[in-house]
C-alpha cells in the first residue's frame, strides 16, 4: 500500500514538473536581444552641406567657438588658434583642406576638438549633429563616389551620405603640419 | 612583470644620470691632477676617484652591469695600491684612467633602459687590458683594501657632510637636496610665467573700474547742474506730479550714492588685489627663475675636455683657467651660448695660438694661455671674456681680405679703423685663415656666433694685437627678462611686437619720408632706413596711408629697417606661447600671448619680419605686383554692391556702416518686398537680410529669390537674433549661403564672411 502510494506521489510530482515546465515555456518570451552588427560609435557633423562621421575615440569634445586668432601666413585650410581652458588649439577648416568646392560659409559656432595621442585639433563644423552607431558593414568604401576627398583620409561613406573619416591617418602632425 | 620591467627601467635612467655625474667628476679631477701634479694633489686625486668609482661600482652592480662593475674594482684595486704606496699617479696611467672613463661613459651612454644592453663594451675591455698591463704595480697581494675604504667612507658621510660629492650618499635626503628633472622643473616654470595673465587682468579691472566711475561723474556733473531746472520745473507742475518728481529726485540721489560709494570700495579692493597679485606672481617669477640658474663652471668640464682634444690633436700645448665660474647663469641662456663660446675656443686654438716652434721663434712659453672670465657688471648682466696669447688678429690680413672679396676697396679698407676692420670678421663668408680645417675657416662661425649672442639680448667685441694675443668679450644678460611687448593693429588684428626688438617707434608724418633708388625710405637719426609695411609682409591688407603709420624701427647694428603698422596701442608684459599643433613653425610668427583684454594675440617674429623685409625690398617688383593685385582686389570690392535687408532702423544703419568701412558699396531695404522690389532693379552680388521682418520674412525672400528669379546664384546671409538650430535648418532648406547669429556678432566675422562669399 505504502509502495503504490509512495509510486502515485511520484507520479504526480513528475506530472507536476511537467505542467509547470510547459507553463514556464508559455510564459518564457524569446529573449530579445537585438542583433547588433560589430561596428563603432561615431560623431556626426555637418559640413558645406555634406555629413562627416569622426570615430568617438578620437573626438574629445565639442566646444563652442568664441574668438579664433588668425594667424598670418598660414594656409587657407588653418583658421587659426583658439584658446581652451588656457591652452592652445588649433582650427581646421577641412573644407579647404579637402578641395570642396562648397562657398557657404554656415555660421555655426561648434568645433570639435579631435584628440589623436598627443595631436590635438578642433574642426570647424557647420553643426554638430550627435552621436551615431555606424555598423561596418555599412560602410562602403567605393572611392568612385568619394573621389573628390583622398583615399586615406576618409575610409568611406554609409548608406545615409555620410562621409566617415578615418582618424589615424587624417589627424597627425605629418599631414597637417605647417613648417615653413 | 610589465611593473618589474617598469621598475628597472626607471632604476637603469636613475643610474645613467649618477654613473655620468660620477664620471664627469672623475674626468674633473683627472684633468686637474693633469694640469698640477704633485705628491699631496695625487694622494686628494686619488680619495675623489676612490669615492666616484666605488659608488659607481655599487650603483652598477644593481642594474647588472658586471662588466662596469669589474672595471671599477679593477681600478679601484690600482688606486687603492697607490694609496697605500702614497705614490704619484703617473701621466700614463691618468691619461689610460681618462680613456676608461670616457670609455665607461659611452658605454653607459649607450645603455638601453628597455633591455638593460650596452655597446661599447669590447673596447672598454681592450682599454681596461691595457691599463692594467702599463699599471706598474701588479694586484698580486690578496688584500681587502676596499672594505677598509667602505669604512672610512661610511665614517665620512655623516649628515653633517656638505659636500656636493657627497650628493650619492645617504646624506642627501638630511641635508633637504631633490633630484628633480630639469623638464619637470621647466615646466613648472613655464606655466609660472603664464601667470602673468593674472597681473594683467589685475590691471585691467582697476582701469574698468576707473573708466566706470568717471562715466558715473559725468553723469552726477551734468545732473548737478540740470537739478535746479527740473525742480523748478517740478513746482511749476501740479501738487501730485511734483510730488511724483521730487520722489524720483531723492531716490535717483541715493541711488547716484550708493553706487559711488560701492564703485569706491570695489576700486579699492581692486587696487589691493592687484598690488598683491603682483607681488605674488612678480616674486614667484623672480623665484623661479633662480631655480634654473646654474654656475658657469658646469661648463668648465666640457671646454677642458675640448681643449685637451684639440690641442693635443694640433701637438699645440694649452693651459685653460677659468675665472668667475661660480657666476650663475640661467640655464637657457647657458645652453644657448655654450656652442658660440666654444666656437670661440676652437678659434683660439685654430687661428690664435701659433705652433709650438713659432712660439719659441718669438720667444714666447711653449704652453700658451687660454683664459675665460667672468664677471658681472650692472643689471644683471655679465662680462665673459676669452682670452687667448696667441699671435693675435692681423690687420693687414684683413684688408687684403676684405679687398680680395670685394667687400671695401683699397684705399676704404686703409683708412678704416681696427674695430671697422674687426667688425669685419663677423660678416659670414669672412676667414683669414688659408685653408680649412676641420675645426674652423670655413667663415661662417664668427657671424653665427654674433648672432647668437645678439639674439639673447648680448653683444660681442673683439680686441687684439698683434703678437700678443686676442681677446672676445661677450656681454650676455644672467636671466631671462620678463618679455615685454609692444601691442600694434594691422588690418583690424592686434599683433605684439617684443618690446626688445624695437629701437624707436616715430610717427611717420612727424619725420621725413621720400622715395630713394624705388624704394620708400624715411629718416631715422642721420641715415635714411627703408620702410616696410608689415601688412605686406603678413600678407595683409593695409588700411591706412603711410602718412598716418607708425614706424617701428627695428633690426640689428647697421641695418635698422622701418616696419610700419597702422596703429600702436601700448605695451604690457607678455608670456608667449608656442603655437599648437601643427603648426610647428609658422613664417614670421613666433606664438601667442594674451592680451590684458582676454583676447589671443599672435606674436611677432622680428627677425623673420627683417629677413622678409630685406627680400621684399631687394625684389620690388613682386611687391610692386603684389600691391597692384591687392588694390585690384581693392577696387573690386568697392564695385560690389551688397543689400541690406531689416527692419530695424539700428541694425540697417550698423551693417550698413560696418560693409561700407570696408568699401562695399551699400543699399538698404527695409522689409522683404522692398528688397524684392530693389533685386529687381539693379544687380547685386550679395544680399544680407534679417529674418523676422514685416510682410515678407528673410526665409520667404531667400526661398522666392532661389526658386522664382533670375539671379537665384546671389549669395545671402542670414543675419538675425535668433540662435536656435530649428531656424539655422529652415535657412538651410531655403537656401542661405551663410548664416549669422546677431548674438555673437563681431564685426570682422561678418566681413570675413563677406569676403569669402564675393
Amino acid at each position: 500500500m505504502s509502495e503504490y502510494l509512495a509510486h502515485e506521489d511520484a507520479g504526480r510530482k513528475a506530472l507536476e514538473r511537467n505542467i509547470l515546465k510547459h507553463r514556464a515555456m508559455l510564459l518564457a518570451r524569446p529573449t530579445e536581444k537585438p542583433f547588433t552588427p560589430p561596428g563603432k560609435q561615431y560623431v556626426v557633423f555637418e559640413l558645406a552641406k555634406e555629413k562627416f562621421a569622426c570615430d568617438i575615440a578620437f573626438s574629445d569634445e565639442v566646444i563652442v567657438v568664441k574668438s579664433i586668432l588668425t594667424i598670418p601666413c598660414t594656409p587657407q585650410y588653418i583658421v587659426g588658434v583658439l584658446s581652451l581652458r588656457g591652452s592652445l588649439v588649433t582650427v581646421i577648416d577641412l573644407r579647404y583642406f579637402f578641395n570642396m568646392q562648397e562657398k557657404t560659409v554656415l555660421g555655426s559656432d561648434r568645433a570639435l576638438v579631435i584628440k589623436n595621442g598627443d595631436f590635438r585639433v578642433a574642426l570647424l563644423t557647420d553643426d554638430v549633429v550627435g552621436l551615431q552607431y555606424i555598423a561596418h558593414d555599412e560602410i562602403q568604401s567605393n572611392h568612385t563616389i568619394l573621389y573628390s576627398f583622398p583615399k586615406e583620409h576618409v575610409s568611406g561613406i554609409n548608406n545615409e551620405r555620410t562621409i566617415i573619416l578615418n582618424p589615424p591617418s587624417l589627424f597627425k602632425r605629418e599631414i597637417l603640419e605647417v613648417n615653413q | 612583470m610589465s611593473v618589474d620591467l617598469e621598475f628597472l627601467k626607471k632604476l637603469r635612467e636613475a643610474f645613467q644620470i649618477e654613473a655620468t655625474e660620477h664620471l664627469e667628476e672623475v674626468s674633473g679631477s683627472l684633468l686637474s691632477l693633469e694640469k698640477d701634479p704633485g705628491l699631496a694633489q695625487s694622494q686628494a686625486c686619488i680619495e675623489k676617484l676612490l669615492r666616484n668609482f666605488h659608488s659607481l661600482k655599487g650603483s652598477s652592480r644593481a642594474v647588472n652591469l658586471g662588466l662596469i662593475e669589474r672595471v671599477c674594482q679593477e681600478v679601484e684595486s690600482i688606486l687603492v695600491e697607490h694609496k697605500s704606496a702614497s705614490t704619484e699617479l703617473s701621466t700614463d696611467l691618468t691619461d689610460d684612467l681618462y680613456k676608461v672613463a670616457c670609455a665607461m661613459l659611452s658605454c653607459v651612454h649607450s645603455l638601453d633602459l628597455a633591455s638593460g644592453k650596452t655597446s661599447g663594451e669590447n673596447e672598454l675591455e681592450q682599454l681596461l687590458v691595457g691599463a692594467l698591463s702599463r699599471a706598474s704595480a701588479s694586484p698580486s697581494e690578496e688584500r681587502n683594501p676596499i672594505s677598509d675604504y667602505v669604512l672610512k667612507e661610511e665614517e665620512k658621510a655623516s649628515p653633517t657632510e656638505n659636500d656636493v660629492k657627497g650628493k650619492h650618499s645617504l646624506a642627501s635626503l638630511s641635508t633637504g637636496t631633490m633630484r628633480v628633472s630639469v623638464d619637470r622643473m621647466e615646466e613648472i616654470v613655464k606655466r609660472l610665467e603664464e601667470l602673468v595673465y593674472a597681473k594683467l587682468v589685475a590691471d585691467q579691472r582697476l582701469t574698468d573700474c576707473d573708466d566706470l566711475q568717471s562715466i558715473l561723474g559725468k553723469w552726477t556733473r551734468q545732473w548737478h547742474r540740470i537739478r535746479p531746472e527740473v525742480e523748478n520745473e517740478a513746482q511749476k507742475s501740479g501738487h501730485k506730479q511734483k510730488n511724483y518728481i521730487q520722489e524720483f529726485i531723492d531716490l535717483h540721489d541715493s541711488f547716484i550714492g550708493r553706487l559711488q560709494e560701492k564703485l569706491l570700495n570695489l576700486e579699492t579692493s581692486f587696487q589691493q588685489e592687484k598690488r598683491i597679485t603682483h607681488n605674488l606672481v612678480d616674486g614667484l617669477l623672480e623665484k623661479s627663475r633662480e631655480l634654473t640658474m646654474t654656475p658657469f663652471s658646469v661648463l668648465q668640464d666640457l671646454f677642458e675636455r675640448i681643449i685637451r682634444d684639440i690641442s693635443k690633436q694640433q701637438k699645440k700645448e694649452v693651459k685653460f683657467t677659468l675665472n668667475g665660474g661660480e657666476t650663475e647663469i640661467d640655464r637657457h641662456i647657458l645652453d644657448e651660448f655654450k656652442e658660440p663660446l666654444i666656437h670661440l675656443i676652437r678659434n683660439s686654438i685654430d687661428h690664435g695660438i701659433e705652433s709650438t716652434n713659432d712660439r719659441e721663434k718669438c720667444g714666447k712659453p711653449a704652453q700658451s694661455n687660454i683664459r675665460i672670465n667672468l664677471a658681472m657688471i650692472d643689471s644683471g648682466k655679465v662680462e665673459i671674456s676669452i682670452k687667448d696669447d696667441g699671435g693675435g688678429i692681423d690687420l693687414e690680413k684683413i684688408k687684403e681680405r676684405a679687398v680680395n672679396l670685394r667687400m671695401m676697396t683699397a684705399e676704404k679698407a686703409a683708412e678704416s679703423n681696427e674695430q671697422q676692420l674687426y667688425s669685419l670678421l663677423f660678416r659670414s663668408s669672412f676667414s683669414t685663415k688659408d685653408e680649412v680645417s676641420d675645426i674652423s675657416g670655413r667663415g661662417i662661425g664668427l657671424a653665427i656666433v654674433k648672432e647668437t649672442i645678439e639674439k639673447l639680448g648680448g653683444q660681442i667685441e673683439v680686441d687684439s694685437k698683434l703678437g700678443e694675443g686676442t681677446t672676445f668679450r661677450l656681454i650676455v644678460p644672467v636671466r631671462r627678462a620678463t618679455m615685454f611687448g609692444v601691442t600694434a593693429v594691422v588690418d583690424n588684428q592686434t599683433l605684439v611686437v617684443p618690446t626688445s626688438a624695437i629701437r624707436s617707434a616715430i610717427r611717420v608724418r612727424d619725420c621725413d619720408s621720400r622715395i630713394v633708388q624705388g624704394r620708400w625710405t624715411l629718416t631715422f637719426g642721420e641715415r635714411l632706413v627703408p620702410m616696410v609695411w608689415l601688412a605686406d609682409i603678413l600678407d595683409l591688407d593695409n588700411k591706412v596711408d603711410h602718412e598716418e603709420a607708425v614706424a617701428l624701427i627695428c633690426g640689428k647694428g647697421d641695418y635698422p629697417v622701418a616696419i610700419l603698422v597702422e596703429e600702436v596701442t601700448g605695451e604690457q608684459e607678455v608670456a608667449v606661447s608656442p603655437l599648437p599643433t601643427p603648426l610647428s613653425r609658422v613664417r614670421h610668427i613666433t606664438g601667442a600671448t594674451l592680451l590684458k583684454t582676454g583676447d589671443l594675440a599672435a606674436v611677432i617674429n622680428v627677425n623673420d619680419v627683417l629677413s622678409s623685409a630685406h627680400l621684399l625690398g631687394s625684389n620690388q617688383d613682386a611687391l610692386e605686383a603684389r600691391r597692384a593685385r591687392k588694390a585690384k582686389a581693392g577696387s573690386g570690392a568697392a564695385t560690389k554692391k551688397i543689400l541690406v535687408t531689416d527692419d530695424s532702423i539700428t541694425s540697417r544703419v550698423l551693417l550698413k556702416n560696418i560693409l561700407e568701412s570696408n568699401d562695399y558699396q551699400v543699399e538698404v531695404a527695409n522689409d522683404g518686398e522692398d528688397a524684392w522690389q530693389k533685386l529687381h532693379t539693379k544687380r547685386f552680388d550679395l544680399l544680407i537680410t534679417d529674418v523676422e521682418m514685416p510682410k515678407m520674412s528673410g526665409f520667404e525672400l531667400t526661398k522666392k529669390i532661389r526658386t522664382e528669379s533670375t539671379f537665384s546664384d546671389i549669395p545671402i546671409i542670414v543675419v538675425t537674433s535668433l540662435a536656435s538650430l530649428e531656424d539655422r535648418k529652415t535657412g538651410v532648406e531655403v537656401g542661405a549661403s551663410a548664416y549669422f547669429v546677431k548674438s555673437n556678432f563681431e564685426k570682422s566675422n561678418l566681413i570675413d564672411m563677406v569676403k569669402r562669399l564675393i
